[in-house]
């Protein structure tokens, strides 16, 4: 019947527009457009929502009914729009046949919203039990990061982001609800189409450990935004218990594009480019400019001892000399009174304003999407390449994904994905605490030094960095203020030191669903991610610290497969009572294998092959798991406004003894719709519900954690050094499992975290008004931790299950709409979080785990907040004052006292400070105006610490700028340590004083931190159809943007708002010579045909 | 349609179960890369190797406080001062009780089941010295409870004497398995994998008297007399010599060319250059002046023959050598060729300290003409051991001038004892260069007079004056329970009297 309908109009219109052809265009032809708009989740119609063409003025209310009529003279195609409170804004093109159409809108913020959970599946927003946020993949690429991870900064309530610093292709790394687990990974799990993918951060083995500490990247850096059609974060265990283990520590869930979600049209193109410019978002640490290098006042030449310290001579008291060096274009530095003085002062250079260039980063992506029928297809490739502000370094990537979806039978419908991807850096720069650190390098080189040399593009040119051989050097020698003995020249690192990588990976998915009955659908999933991972570090002969120079191959693969085989039911069982159930079988198997190959002594300089090595070793490692799974969901839903769920897990796994692999784990969660079940609904409340949620989940062991394994022979001295076998040809064993002398543990059982959650939301004024408000509390205990031993028991290690983690906080998040009228609308999301965490126990007679750290250790202390910065420091008193030394003699009463008048050394370490904040917070607001949006995001983050290491050594090497004041005398800021009054002892700010400080790593502890930033500005120009159409464009927008503009804080280092080098470890808060962060402006042009 | 559904849930749990039980999960944790048993052989270079790295690397902390080393620079610097941070002794304490002595635990025990002496010979000689090392460091250790992994997580510390007897007799035993003939056992004998003797039993032998004539002189303060005729008795069978008898049979191991096979003080220059270089004492002796000496003062003939093995030049190529004072960063030459070459050997005891050994012993029994003798054979040693290569061209190494270094520097008056001890005792000081036995010397005797650190005073030692022994390291202290809690740099060791 419809149909014949429809087919009448259309004739109608074909009738139409012949009438419109004979007659010429000369004479407007008016038609009438009818159509009905409704809630794409409930079918309602929508009543009293502006309909209106894209680009005019033409527009019209919907009726009671939803329906509406309009009138209009456009040709078509044109676009037509829809702007209704609590709505998402919805555009549709109108062709000649869509004459009477239904015009679906998604609720924005009602509780009727679908969204994707677990396992792929979808849920209506109402019954979900536990905390979920969803972000739209046009969100996501407006952050404009390269990194998924990095994009979701600021965006959630109770994730935080740390990222490694602004190195292309830099890791980043996501924490929801803070850490759970002392050692294992706290990383969330990543979902892409429902199956499981890697985002692990690989760090080199330790064969070349000490060398290669390049910046790696996190492995969801492979991930396309622009594929992204939405992405859902699940917070907590509860809410991934249908993902198992994995997902302890909850679950990013992606969904990418498919042809029949895109469009509905036979081909639609879509071309996406943009270019930005980054540039550091805050000055470096703050260096001093008035002293050469050299030690005790004196100036002293490159090379010589002391040269690598910049307690050198006061620069207007030196002058270039007659003798060239090959350092000083002006000549041999000397005093102004050395007979050899011409009496030329010497120049004063700014090499950190001198080093840094413009990072440009392009994306160019190009997709086609169709549907036809019953099948849909999604075809894309993007291109991604990444220059550093650091010059020289860089990071591609280039993807390619097919997504196919098509409706077989009524019954049975098949999807399939693949993704493949080729990433990488062709350099990344050296970071860590060793001579190649590039940045250190720089902060180190003293203003008499020109790191350039005076040229225009010094990273390139070796004259920068590279002196002519001599005879002991044939390879030639660093320039650097040092040369050799302590950093080389940043351009040294750079171009001698290259550190490539380059990953190939492909990830695809297969799906079939089958409605074997109304009421029970059968799904089947299989997936695999499969990478390769070859990276090459190299370093030169005359590398301070690597003389002979050194190459690095690794060659790192990854497989994981997993597949899913779901039965789910729905059904009615009587009128008031909705049966859901899912049982399910999970089969999870990862295998990474590294093999490799470190060379020394390089016999052709800078040919960094293995071929070309004096001596070569090699290492390998193969690391399996695998999980197996059942599982099962139910949801008992009572008149659409009470849920129950109930979900167990029975998982097995490798790496746990026989006996006990085999663990399970329910949770159990209520929600309740209020506003639906006592009819509250009126016109200032919309709607409300309560919600909460217990859960459990188990966690398994490391791989290999059950036997105590020989190892070859790895012993590290204090300094750098080590020993490690074959020696000298003969084989070596060392008891304890990969050198690190761990003994295995035939008894472990599973860990557990168990959360409680209470939420509620509760909406106002027509869903213009929302609130999200959740507290939590997460409990891990039985942690598998290899726990330390002390060594006289002959081991480091023992893996035992012990120790407990507490978290608790507090999500809220607020979105509004206070302004909506026909072309102006005003949206605001604001988020708020805040987590405790706290270490409730370790293992009987251990009180402290170090994570992470150098000098000042983020530590799990019993009793204090995860991570919290543990070492020594100078006396304090309870209000954190510095206690003044202020006995003038030793205890004998005679000999007088070197120290009066200092800070007094507490030897003994403790908990110095809590880097975790105290609260994060973020405010989206976005403006539209017709045709054009404005949207920037604040985010901010209050209350933490931080250990400022480059500033502790900048100090000691008197590089700081508070070592400017040397030689001065003044009174230390401080309390009297005999009677707590204001200290007024004046002493002299001598080198060995600043020296001091280093021992006394304390000192650089920085507190009560905070900063707030404009992580995003955007201006969108969306073009008016009318301009358009003639070009059989259907969509174009124009975004200018800007990333990091603003930065506010109290920091005394660069931005605070760093991580670490590689994230890798569970330790926070320890600033330790990563790239700066960057902001960046950009364009991006998104045309669609 | 009823039997249609009851097939399907038969044939989903049909499916479950087959993917359920072909899933193999023990077999996945098997570590295909590694091992959970280990042989002899292995081990045995494993636990040498790593105890010459680490006892090499632990000199460069103890030898700054005796002034061989200065610290200059990052966490070297601190040393200089004796501000030193516990946990750099973590490294050392660490491996060698966890990658050393535990192995070695390991070679006595399947020795013994595999009927092979001589690896139980090697290995108790191994672990008296491993135990010699860490006792007269830091006093009490855990012994008798050590080793014992999961059954003992916490050892008892045991005392100082009770580890000293320990050491003697695992020395006594070592030498009854090394004694027993080849042809009587079953396990083949360490050959190569021996890295430091390639398996001569009587070299090894050799190096247990010479290792029980040291621990017996390093009780000289209770009772001098007692503790030289031990050391004689250990040195001597009647009037053989039985301790090591020339420089080819030091009881050393030398490290390899490549990169992670090479000499810790190698590694030390290479990886941190100018962190770490030569104490201003001991540089100031090499120039034939005295340890208070200014380190810019001019060289005074007799200048020491093996200053060109023992340090670098500084300025380069100036041909001066100075030390930096303790406590002041400075410039200062580095550790020379004959230690700080990739190859070079880090050495635990040797046919010149029991030279040495032997003119102290002498002395003390007033046997001065042996005395002399014993010295002069200790010197002379030294110098043939060291000055090699480069070093041999120097104009202060010729023989005219070493016999002229003997005659001023090496000479006893054989009428004033302390005199005498002092000049053994510093001449031991040079010979035994970045050796830590200087560092028992110098508590022993008091020799050389080293001038204490500027600044030396913190809360670990509050006197100032050079250590009497080192604090436990950071991770003993925080994993045991039984550590002793102590102000550790001031208190003296057992035999270090008062």
């Amino acid at each position: 019947m419809k149909k014949k309908y429809y087919k009448f109009k259309k004739y109608a219109l074909f009738a139409m527009l012949l009438y419109t052809a004979f007659y010429g265009y000369s004479q407007t032809t008016e038609s009438t457009l009818k159509g009905k708009l409704i809630d794409e989740t409930t079918q309602a119609p929508l009543v009293g929502a502006t309909v209106y063409i894209k680009g005019t003025k033409i527009a019209v209310q919907t009726d009671e009914n939803g329906a509406f009529e309009l009138k209009t003279v456009k040709e078509f195609p044109f676009t037509l729009s829809v702007n209704y409170v609590g709505y998402q804004n919805k555009e549709i093109e109108i062709y000649e046949e869509d004459q009477n159409i239904e015009f679906k809108v998604r609720s924005r913020l009602a509780l009727n919203e679908v969204v994707v959970t677990a396992i792929g599946l979808e849920s209506e927003r109402k019954s979900i039990t536990y905390s979920l946020t969803e972000i739209k993949g046009k969100d996501i690429i407006q952050a404009r990061e390269p990194n998924i991870t990095t994009a979701l900064s600021g965006k959630i309530a109770g994730v935080q982001v740390q990222n490694s610093g602004g190195s292309p292709g830099g890791s980043s790394d996501v924490r929801i609800r803070g850490n759970t687990s002392v050692l294992a990974s706290n990383a969330p799990l990543y979902v892409l189409d429902g199956v499981p993918i890697d985002n692990s951060i690989q760090d080199i083995l330790p064969i070349s450990n000490s060398l290669s500490l390049a910046t790696p990247s996190n492995r969801a850096i492979d991930i396309n935004q622009d594929d992204i059609e939405t992405m859902t974060v699940l917070k907590g265990p509860a809410a991934a218990a249908l993902y198992g283990i994995r997902a302890s520590n909850g679950a990013i869930v992606i969904t990418t594009k498919r042809g029949s979600s895109v469009t509905n049209k036979k081909l639609t193109i879509n071309l996406n480019t943009s270019l930005s410019v980054e540039e550091p978002n805050r000055r470096f640490q703050p260096r001093q400019t008035k002293f050469s290098n050299g030690i005790n006042g004196n100036y002293v030449a490159p090379g010589l001892a002391g040269s690598d310290e910049n307690w050198g001579a006061s620069l207007d008291t030196l002058t270039y000399s007659n003798t060239p060096s090959s350092f000083y274009k002006g000549g041999q530095i000397v005093g102004k009174s050395n007979p050899n003085s011409n009496g030329v002062p010497i120049e004063s250079f700014d090499n950190l304003k001198n080093f840094f260039v413009n990072g440009i980063t392009q994306n160019h992506n190009i997709s086609v999407a169709s549907k036809v029928d019953k099948a849909g297809y999604y075809l894309s490739a993007g291109k991604l390449y990444q220059t550093g502000i650091v010059p020289t370094t860089d990071f591609y990537r280039n993807t390619f994904r097919f997504n196919g979806d098509y409706d077989v039978t009524d019954k049975l419908k098949v999807q399939a994905g693949v993704n493949f991807i080729n990433s990488g850096a062709n350099n990344r720069a050296l970071m860590g605490g060793f001579n190649t650190n590039v940045l250190r390098a720089l902060y180190n080189s003293p203003p008499n030094f020109d790191i350039t040399n005076g040229l225009s593009d010094p990273a390139n040119n070796p004259d920068s960095y590279l002196l002519p051989p001599t005879a002991s050097r044939p390879w030639g020698d660093s320039r650097s203020y040092a040369n050799g003995i302590g950093w080389d020249s940043p351009y040294w690192s750079l171009n001698q030191n290259p550190q490539k990588d380059n990953v190939d990976r492909w990830i695809g998915f297969a799906q079939t669903d089958y409605k074997i009955l109304p009421w029970l659908t059968a799904t089947f999933r299989a997936g695999l991610d499969n990478y390769r991972d070859i990276r090459k570090g190299g370093f030169g002969r005359g590398t301070s610290g690597v003389a002979a120079g050194v190459v690095n191959d690794i060659n790192y693969v990854r497989k994981d497969i997993n597949t899913d085989f779901i039965l789910q039911a729905n059904k009615d069982l009587s009128p008031d009572f909705n049966l859901n159930v899912i049982v399910g079988h999970n089969y999870y198997d990862s295998y990474r294998y590294q093999s490799n190959v470190r060379g020394d002594g390089l016999v052709v300089n800078r040919l960094y092959s293995v071929n070309n090595a004096s001596t070569v070793q090699a290492f390998d490692q193969t690391i399996n798991r695998r999980l197996v799974a059942v599982y099962g969901n139910a949801q008992i839903g009572y008149r659409k406004y009470a849920f129950l769920n109930i979900t167990g897990r029975n998982e097995w796994s490798s790496t746990l003894p026989v006996g006990s692999n085999s663990f399970f784990y329910p949770s159990i969660g209520g929600t309740f719709v209020f506003s639906e079940a006592f009819k509250l609904e009126n016109n200032w409340f919309s709607s409300g519900k309560i919600r909460g949620t217990f859960a459990q989940v188990g966690k398994d062991a490391s791989p290999y954690a059950l036997e105590t394994y020989y190892s070859n022979l790895s012993s590290g001295g204090w300094i750098q050094s080590s020993v490690q076998g074959p020696f000298n040809g003969q084989s070596t064993l060392n008891y304890g499992s990969n050198g690190t002398n761990t003994l295995g543990n035939l008894k472990l059982k599973p860990e557990t975290v168990t959360t409680y959650e209470i939420g509620g939301e509760v909406k106002f004024f027509k869903n213009r008004l929302g609130i999200d408000a959740v507290y939590y509390e997460i409990h891990s205990k039985d942690q598998i931790i290899p726990v330390a031993i002390p060594a006289s028991s002959g081991s480091s290690n023992i893996v035992s299950n012990t120790g407990e983690v507490s978290n608790k906080g507090i999500e809220l998040a607020v979105t509004a709409t206070p302004v909506q009228i026909k072309d102006f609308s005003w949206d605001v999301t604001g988020i708020y979080y805040a987590n405790r965490s706290k270490v409730e126990a370790l293992a009987p007679g251990l009180n402290n785990i170090a994570l992470e750290g150098a000098f000042v250790n983020s530590s799990a202390v019993v009793g204090q907040p995860f991570g919290v910065l543990y070492g020594v420091d100078y006396k304090r008193n309870d209000a954190g004052k510095y206690l003044i030394d202020d006995n003038k003699f030793l205890a004998d009463g005679t000999t007088p006292n070197s120290n009066y008048g200092y800070y007094i050394v507490d030897p003994s370490p403790k908990a110095l400070a809590d880097p975790n904040p105290l609260f994060n917070a973020s405010l989206r607001n976005a403006l539209t105006y017709k045709w054009i949006t404005l949207s920037f995001l604040l985010d901010t983050r209050y209350g933490f610490a931080i250990h400022n290491a480059p500033k502790l050594q900048a100090i000691f090497n008197g590089v700081a700028k508070e070592t400017e004041d040397r030689g001065t005398t003044g009174v230390l800021d401080g309390v009297r340590a005999s009677d707590g009054a204001t200290n007024d002892i004046e002493v002299v700010k001598s080198q060995a004083f600043y020296r001091g400080t280093f021992g006394v790593p304390g000192y650089a502890v920085e507190r009560d931190l905070h900063w707030l930033k404009l992580r995003d500005i955007s201006l969108t120009f969306a073009l008016p159809s009318n301009w358009l159409s003639p070009l059989k464009i259907s969509n174009a927008s124009l975004t200018l943007s800007a990333r990091n503009i603003i930065l506010s804080t109290n920091y005394t280092g660069s931005d605070p708002d760093l991580g670490t080098r590689t994230g890798l470890s569970n330790g926070l808060g320890n600033d330790f010579w990563t790239t700066p962060n960057t902001k960046s402006y950009g364009a991006a042009l998104n045309v669609t045909f | 349609m009823k039997t249609k559904k009851i097939n399907i849930i038969a044939l989903t749990l049909s499916t479950l179960l087959i993917m359920l039980t072909g899933c193999e999960l023990e077999k996945v944790n098997i570590n295909p890369d590694a091992a959970v048993t280990a042989p002899n052989s292995s081990l045995l270079t494993s636990a040498q190797a790593n105890l010459a790295f680490s006892i090499g690397v632990h000199s460069i902390l103890t030898n700054t406080y005796i002034q061989h080393f200065s610290g200059a620079n990052g966490d070297a610097a601190p040393n200089d001062s004796y501000k030193i941070n516990a946990t750099y002794f973590n490294a050392v304490w660490n491996s060698v009780y966890t990658n050393s002595l535990a192995e070695l635990d390991i070679i006595k025990k399947q020795g013994v089941d595999q009927n092979s002496p001589y690896y139980v010979g090697i290995a108790k000689i191994l672990t008296a010295y491993a135990y010699g090392e860490l006792t007269d460091q830091f006093g009490d250790i855990p012994r008798s409870e050590a080793l014992k992994g999961a059954e003992i997580k916490t050892p008892k510390f045991d005392t100082q004497e009770s580890v000293y007897a320990f050491i003697n007799q695992e020395l006594d035993d070592a030498i009854v398995e090394l004694s027993k003939p080849a042809s009587t056992f079953k396990g083949v004998p360490p050959s190569s994998d021996d890295v430091i003797y390639r398996g001569n039993a009587a070299n090894w032998i050799a190096a247990a008297y010479t290792l029980k004539a040291r621990y017996a002189l390093h009780t000289s303060k209770f009772n001098a007399a007692t503790a030289a005729s031990k050391a004689i008795d250990a040195l001597y069978s009647g009037s053989t010599f039985r301790a090591i008898a020339n420089n080819a049979n030091d009881l050393q191991l030398n490290f390899g060319a490549s990169v992670t096979n090479s000499n810790p003080y190698f590694q030390q220059q290479t990886f941190r250059p100018n962190w770490v270089g030569l104490g201003r004492s001991f540089v100031n002796l090499l120039n034939g002046n005295s340890v208070t000496d200014a380190p810019t003062k001019a060289e005074t003939a007799p200048v020491d023959p093996r200053r060109a093995a023992f340090a670098t030049q500084n300025p380069t190529a100036s041909g001066r050598y100075r030390g930096a004072i303790a406590g002041i960063p400075g410039a200062f030459s580095l550790i020379g060729p004959f230690y700080a070459t990739n190859t070079s050997p880090v050495i635990f005891t040797s046919f010149v300290e029991a030279k040495f050994i032997e003119a102290e012993a002498r002395l003390i029994l007033g046997e001065q003409a042996a005395a002399q003798a014993a010295l002069t054979a200790a010197v002379t040693a030294s110098f043939n051991k060291v000055i090699t290569g480069a070093a041999a061209a120097d104009t202060n190494a010729t023989p005219a001038k070493r016999t002229k270094y003997l005659a001023t520097k090496a000479t006893l008056t054989g009428n004033n004892f302390d005199k005498d001890l002092e000049t053994i005792i510093t001449q031991k000081y040079i010979a035994l260069f970045t050796n830590a036995e200087v560092f028992v010397d110098y508590r022993r005797t008091g020799h050389p007079a080293l001038v204490p650190a500027v600044g030396g005073t913190s809360a670990l030692n509050p006197n100032g004056l050079i250590p009497r022994r080192l604090p436990y390291p950071a991770s003993e202290q925080i994993n045991n329970p039984n550590t002793p809690i102590a102000n550790y740099q001031t208190p003296r060791l057992w035999w270090d009297g008062n």
